[in-house]
């Protein structure tokens, strides 16, 4: 491993610690709230994250910042909170050295930034989790609400993942979810996708998170739905040109041909590799259930910079509003469908000698 | 393959040259069980005449909903039933159990029946079975007929599997394809109108991607898992 990355790895892990992140969160003086004090299906309070990145000062400056967005949340009386994708990296710009990291990542080519980027979060795999789980365990506790992180990489089983965590108003980690469909960037780094898809139970309702592009593919969101959820926390952060389309092509699109609820966080500003973030938070659901156009319940504003949006959902509308043109199911033709995925998969091609 | 295509009312004499495929609009109405006959043997007739290939609207044939396509020389190539109905419809259309891709020199043909659009798994399984583009027949009543209607069936199924979708109703015609390949992001290379159009695509445009995102679903480490749900 680079040296001044090792040095980095060692510097940021004695520079942050648990210890710091708890005494910063409590510094915020922050007042338990009631959100969670009445649940009910048909009045679910949700808010989804568009999170600007930042070059924080320090740690209480990040720390600040992330309460920021909860705060405003939690002022509007939400139950549940969805961060983005690579929520894990937010905390970079803490790390010492970090200006030589950035110009390595900046200055590398192209094909080689995913290299460079690998090379990085491996050296700080272990500081970004710590930052991470702490700080987001700490602020559902401060807060009393359910959070869900978005995500960061771990390391299990000497694998890769992008995995997304739920922490529950006690500051537990309450359940986690792989990222299923890893980008090809990630796939060149190792990434293996998620095995499964949990579903969440909360008092507010069942729960599934998804990350990236999952987004992409229907059968998650079928398989969350069939398996109970109402609501999928799915974490973003995409690096694509800006799409006005992309939101109604993926996640409204998967609301409405699954009957959830999607909560589609997002990061936005400019990316340590110097790609600029464009996306938009949103909250969707099966169109004919929503009051507004195209399953939109509330969009962030296409700005660039972090806001905070919110909604009350009805679980039980998802139920109730059945769309006469895809409510209909064919079990046979379905099974076929299932028949297709009857095999061992192997999941990267072996190459025989 | 280029495909020149017509979208037009049943019917319409084809102006102009070079076409390969004609696509007809619905009417009012489908075509009901009592003239069904005649409006096929009409269909092959109207194939031969201007030696085109035909994608029919939708028709009753008994108690099922069906779309077909003729060759040039008015061979009736292949029939697709309405794997899922209208629950208004319930009462009088049966659902068809399998989906058949129809080969042609033009590429393999999927038929998507007015709500099969609607329904991810049958276009999965008809981009699995290896079809080269789909023509998508809906009947949609004027109170049904809006943005978003379009926008969560064709266009959805168009970018979610990346593969071109014809796309017809009674009151408008599109050309559909994976977002990427169109200037606008939008996915339509012809936006829906109530009018007659002409449509030009090669779908081996899209040939490639979407043999990555089937090899991204296949080789994925959690679907074989849930074969089970996903049967459902």
């Amino acid at each position: 491993m680079d040296l001044s990355l090792q040095m980095s790895a060692f510097l940021a892990s004695v520079k942050v610690t648990q210890k710091k992140i708890k005494k910063a969160v409590e510094a915020l003086g922050i007042q338990p709230s009631s959100n969670m004090g009445f649940t009910d299906r048909r009045a679910v309070r949700v808010s989804a994250v568009q999170y600007e990145l930042k070059n924080y000062g320090s740690l209480k400056d990040y720390i600040f910042d992330v309460n920021e967005y909860v705060e405003e949340a939690v002022k509007s009386g939400a139950q549940l909170v969805v961060f983005p994708e690579g929520m894990g990296f937010a905390s970079l710009s803490l790390v010492p050295l970090y200006a030589k990291i950035r110009s390595r990542l900046k200055g590398a080519v192209e094909e080689e930034k995913a290299e460079a980027m690998e090379i990085v979060s491996d050296a700080l795999i272990d500081y970004f989790y710590e930052v991470y789980s702490t700080l987001f365990s700490e602020l559902a506790k401060a807060h009393r609400i359910y959070i869900a992180a978005g995500s960061t990489y771990v390391y299990e089983d000497n694998s890769l993942h992008s995995r997304a965590f739920l922490y529950n108003p006690s500051g537990e980690e309450e359940a986690w979810q792989d990222k299923l469909f890893p980008s090809g960037d990630e796939l060149d780094m190792g990434m293996l996708g998620g095995e499964s898809i949990q579903v969440i139970e909360t008092p507010f309702g069942n729960m599934s998170m998804l990350i990236g592009q999952d987004d992409e593919y229907y059968e998650p969101f079928k398989i969350a739905s069939l398996s109970g959820a109402d609501l999928i926390a799915f974490s973003a952060a995409y690096r694509g040109s800006p799409d006005k389309f992309r939101s109604m092509g993926t996640i409204a699109a998967r609301a409405y041909e699954c009957s959830l609820y999607c909560i589609r966080s997002a990061m936005v500003g400019r990316f340590v590799t110097g790609e600029k973030l464009n996306d938009h938070a949103g909250i969707y659901g099966p169109y004919l259930s929503c009051k507004g156009e195209h399953g939109v319940i509330a969009e962030a504003p296409e700005d660039g910079k972090g806001h905070v949006i919110s909604a009350r959902l009805d679980f039980q509308r998802l139920q109730d509003s059945l769309d006469s043109y895809n409510s209909q199911s064919n079990d046979s033709l379905s099974a076929q469908y299932g028949e297709i995925f009857n095999q061992n998969v192997v999941p990267f091609p072996s190459s025989t000698v | 393959m280029k495909i020149r295509a017509f979208l037009t009312a049943p019917f319409s004499p084809l102006k102009g040259q070079g076409y390969n495929l004609v696509v007809f609009k619905n009417g009012e109405s489908v075509v009901p069980p009592d003239l069904t006959e005649l409006f096929l043997t009409s269909c092959k007739k109207y194939a031969q005449k201007f030696k085109v290939y035909l994608a029919t609207c939708l028709y009753r044939e008994e108690s099922n909903l069906c779309m077909a396509v003729f060759s040039p020389k008015g061979e009736l190539l292949g029939v697709q039933r309405a794997t899922h109905i209208n629950l208004r419809w319930i009462d009088e259309i049966e659902p068809y159990d399998d989906i058949e891709i129809i080969s042609t020199p033009l590429g393999k043909i999927f038929l998507a029946v007015d709500v099969d659009i609607y329904h991810p798994e049958v276009l999965r399984l008809a981009i699995f079975n290896e079809c080269d583009f789909i023509v998508s027949s809906q009947m949609l009543p004027m109170v049904d007929f809006n943005e978003d209607r379009i926008f969560f069936g064709a266009r959805s199924a168009a970018a979610a599997n990346r593969i071109y979708i014809i796309h017809t109703t009674t009151y408008s015609s599109a050309l559909i394809c994976p977002p990427e390949l169109t200037s606008d992001g939008s996915g339509f290379l012809a936006y829906p109108t109530g009018k007659e159009q002409t449509v030009e695509f090669d779908w081996e445009d899209a040939s490639i991607s979407r043999r990555a995102l089937m090899d991204a679903l296949l080789g994925s480490n959690c679907l074989h898992r849930y074969r089970n749900i996903l049967e459902k």
